[in-house]
């Protein structure tokens, strides 16, 4: 699935494109009956202003759920700073676990290598 | 001077290597070092005789360059709407766009390219609300005067170069945020790494620990070493000690749940 910013622009041409097959719907295939209010109007022009509606809900509702809406930029480099310490101390330590790790293993294979001999 | 090169030679999106790389031969790099000034560096091409001047790079460009096609700006970032001639609907998200809007141009240093707190959801949604007025409205020209759609079409043609024009300011922050996550990710897979070493050592240790006090209880059940004993004896002491240790081995392993 692609970025939300993507997915919003996607959202927006799509919008585009419906805006021009609409009009050309009407210019093309309606019967050009004129629309005086009175009577409802036809389904498939209810149908194609319904559609750009939803599409402009969907716009909408992309928009608020941009990520990181509403966080400075300096917010984020300061979050990326504590992250990337953070990530450091980590490995520090994944590193050290690691070490311990082997050792345990060493210890246990002298341990059956001479249980093995006895 | 290097010679310019075949016109559309950098304007294509794949482009030929450039005309001067045959002069990269063995002969001319060793007659380059020659040419080397005493701190190393490579004096100005325009020096130099006429093939090894191809081999000195040029300097950085300034402003723009051309690659695969684009043009692009250095240092790298997204040109203004001012800039492609279409009027923006917006406030300036960054500081950089405030001073070309003053006519200053210059000056901010380290507070350009910084973005402003625009509301962009804000903006985003007062666009979206008035493409589809301006839609509206050019259905009602159409249906009036269909001659006279060209106003309309314009400014429906802005409205949405401005909501993809924000959009694609917006990505840094978005390129950023997904930097975040990701890092978050990296740090819990690290300490879950740590976390589960740390149990592996902790089980081994148990284990061993378990193994030695087996060790010891079967010393206790079998008594000794077999001291004073006679040979025979003793092989026998041997073979059941390592016996009675093998069950309680099992035993503790079995128990400690493999």
């Amino acid at each position: 699935m692609a970025d939300r910013l993507s997915q919003l622009q996607d959202a927006i041409d799509q919008m585009a494109t419906q805006f021009f097959s609409a009009l050309r719907y009407i210019a093309v295939i309606d019967d050009k009956t004129t629309f005086d209010g009175t009577s409802p109007p036809p389904a498939a022009k209810v149908e194609l202003a319904r559609d750009l509606i939803f599409k402009s809900k969907q716009i909408e509702f992309l928009i608020t759920s941009l990520p990181g809406i509403g966080v400075s930029e300096d917010e984020q480099q300061e979050r990326l700073k504590s992250l990337e310490t953070e990530l450091k101390e980590a490995e520090e330590e994944r590193c050290r676990a690691v070490q311990e790790r082997e050792a345990a293993a060493e210890k246990l294979d002298a341990v059956i290598r001479r249980l093995r001999r006895f | 001077m290097p010679q310019e090169p075949p016109p559309g030679a950098l304007s294509s999106a794949f482009p030929p290597p450039p005309t001067y790389y045959t002069h990269f031969t063995e002969e001319n790099l060793t007659a380059l070092k020659s040419h080397r000034l005493e701190d190393g560096t490579l004096p100005p091409d325009d020096t130099l005789p006429d093939p090894l001047c191809y081999l000195v790079p040029p300097p950085p460009p300034a402003g723009s360059y051309r690659a695969f096609g684009e043009e692009w700006m250095v240092p790298e970032r997204y040109p203004s709407l001012e800039e492609a001639g279409i009027r923006q609907l917006y406030p300036p998200t960054s500081m950089a766009a405030v001073a070309a809007a003053n006519g200053g141009g210059g000056g901010g240093g380290a507070d350009k390219g910084k973005e402003l707190t625009v509301d962009r959801t804000v903006e985003l949604r007062r666009l979206s609300k008035s493409l589809l007025l301006n839609y509206l409205e050019l259905v009602g020209v159409m249906g009036m005067a269909p001659e006279q759609f060209h106003e309309k079409t314009a400014d429906l043609e802005t409205i949405l170069f401005n909501m993809h024009h924000l959009i694609n300011e917006y990505r840094p922050h978005q390129a950023r945020e997904t930097l975040c996550l990701r890092m978050e990710e990296q740090l819990e897979r690290t300490r879950r790494e740590t976390e589960e070493n740390r149990k592996a050592v902790a089980k081994v240790e148990d284990i061993l620990a378990g193994l030695e006090l087996v060790a010891k209880r079967a010393d206790a059940i079998c008594g000794g070493d077999g001291l004073g004993a006679g040979r025979e004896k003793k092989v026998d002491d041997g073979v059941a000690k390592a016996r009675v240790r093998d069950v309680e081995a099992w035993k503790a392993l079995v128990g400690m749940g493999g």
